[in-house]
């Protein structure tokens, strides 16, 4: 047959659309010489290569993109998800037990303040101590606390600027103060968190198990009993408005810092810059308004700064900038400066 | 296209990176996925986990050959784990040594949508008028040799004639542009 009449054929060859003769003579002229195989391979790479094209017209990968992105999305919470559950197991085992308050307040009490100790916990780092009838405090970052040389009074009175976590022990005869002025709590025998920052006006405690009054005023004189609360409640006494919130909490979160775990659950982008300040001693700004409605849920333990604003930036829409530090007239560093973006 | 530099951008999530090499070999990768699986939206899952686990395990990604292989090969791998998965007895194929990864010489060329396009384009437009019209008709819009004909009031042998021709036209300008394996060729 002649050649022309083959190269006709090729076409329905390849689509398959040839008698079974017609198919028979383009193998047996494909077969008679090298020319025609060479015909035969290119003619048949040439038709592949237009259906290959035509078959990857039929793929947007526009719209996968943006299937990806969102995949990879749901995937970055899932590995949170993991950390989540390693830090519960490290957490649970201290959780049982024990008792926490968290209190925040700006100015202490009229406590007689001679003979006192303070101990201070800096910008940016934990400390724990035994104070002399045995309870042990943990001093969150900027943290103090006073206490007199012996707890020789009706009471223990401690006043607290800042965080800290308590493991009160117990002497049902001497009840425990933590004087944070607008609001103060006493217990007996346990062991509770309490902080008070002056530069926020919250202040936050929050019990884990055991019980605790909270007053006003001053314990011996003017007594002012408010609540008793119960554990897993969150008591917030918003002290520019004068008023106490109180609220049933995971409480995790709000003690875990004890541990060198940082926790943050369903908490707005406003309060996680807060706690990341805090805890790194950084100057973090958020820049964009929609940001701070941001929620976010994560669990950090030995990361760096760095890195957990790495993750915060996969996980939510926003990007970062560190500027560098200043070093300022008395020759100390400025805080690590950070500027959260809206994307 | 530097390919230090893609796969740099890959490691250090690079999103402009990434996204360009998604547009870039989509499409591609996709078609090969087809190829192996014979469903188009598997396919498009494939490549999609792919590129998910490219975002994620980002610094844990290995490429040693061209970051074309390794998305190739990936693929592939995915592919035929998912027939295995399924069940479906990859019996219509006779697929390469199933470790092996795709040789080194394969020109980019046939496996970006774009690149593929610029020089198929070129050669259709050194057809005929009438004759690239039919074509077209015929292997883009699907239409078959009788409804070309019935549409064009031709008959439907003109029109089998200008495919013939088209088809010896492509081959003759395509060639020179045609890599030595052709990703079809290599499933059989």
């Amino acid at each position: 047959m002649k050649k022309s009449k083959i190269e006709e054929m090729l076409p329905f060859y390849f689509e398959g659309d040839l008698p079974k003769k017609d198919n028979t003579e383009v193998e047996k002229w494909k077969a008679s010489s090298d020319t025609n195989q060479k015909i035969f391979e290119e003619s048949k790479k040439a038709w592949e290569s237009i259906s290959l094209l035509r078959v990857m017209k039929k793929y947007d990968s526009g719209k996968a993109l943006q299937k990806v992105h969102k995949k990879i999305g749901k995937q970055n919470k899932n590995i949170l998800t993991v950390i989540q559950r390693i830090a519960a197991i490290l957490i649970l085992p201290f959780i049982i037990s024990t008792l926490y308050f968290a209190l925040q307040n700006q100015n202490t009490s009229t406590t007689d303040t001679n003979n006192w100790y303070t101990i201070t916990s800096p910008a940016g780092m934990r400390s724990d101590y035994t104070l002399p009838d045995g309870t042990k405090v943990y001093l969150n970052s900027q943290t103090n606390l006073s206490f007199p040389i012996a707890f020789s009074g009706k009471t223990r009175d401690v006043i607290l600027n800042g965080e800290a976590y308590f493991e009160v022990a117990e002497n049902k005869k001497k009840p425990f103060v933590v004087n944070t002025g607008k609001i103060n709590i006493e217990v007996t025998g346990t062991e509770f968190k309490a902080s008070n920052y002056s530069e926020e006006s919250l202040i936050e405690i929050v019990l884990v198990s055991g019980s605790i009054h909270l007053f006003q005023g001053d314990y011996s004189h003017s007594k002012e009993n408010i609540t008793r609360l119960q554990p897993g409640e969150k008591a917030s006494y918003i002290t520019n408005e004068d008023r106490l919130y109180i609220e049933n909490v995971k409480v995790d979160k709000y003690i875990s810092w004890k541990d060198g775990i940082l926790m943050f659950r369903n908490d707005s982008m406003k309060d996680v810059v807060r706690r990341l300040n805090r805890w790194f001693n950084a100057d973090i700004k958020l820049t964009g308004n929609d940001l701070k409605d941001y929620v976010y849920t994560g669990t950090f333990e030995n990361e760096s700064i760095n890195q957990i604003l790495e993750l915060l930036k996969i996980s939510a829409p926003i990007d970062y900038r560190i500027n560098k530090r200043q070093k300022k007239d008395d020759q100390t560093f400025s805080k690590m400066e950070i500027e959260i973006i809206q994307k | 296209m530097d390919e230090t530099f893609l796969i740099n951008g890959i490691k250090t999530q690079n999103k402009i990176v990434f996204d360009f090499i998604f547009h870039y070999y989509y499409s591609g990768l996709c078609a090969f996925a087809e190829k192996i699986t014979g469903n188009t939206d598997t396919a498009e899952d494939i490549v999609q986990d792919l590129f998910v686990t490219l975002w994620i395990k980002n610094e844990q990604i290995a490429i040693s050959s061209s970051l074309k292989n390794y998305l190739f090969t990936s693929v592939k791998n995915r592919s035929l784990d998912f027939l295995k998965h399924e069940k479906t007895k990859a019996k219509r194929l006779n697929v390469l040594d199933e470790s092996a990864e795709l040789p080194e010489n394969l020109s980019s060329l046939w496996f970006a949508e774009s690149e593929l396009t610029k020089v198929i384009e070129a050669c259709l437009k050194k057809l005929p008028p009438r004759c690239r019209e039919i074509f077209v008709m015929s292997r883009f819009e699907g239409l078959k040799n009788q409804e070309i004909a019935d549409k064009l009031g031709i008959s439907k042998r003109t029109v089998e004639l200008q495919i013939s021709n088209a088809l010896k036209s492509l081959r003759c300008n395509l060639t020179p542009y045609l890599p030595l394996v052709l990703l079809s060729l290599l499933l059989k």
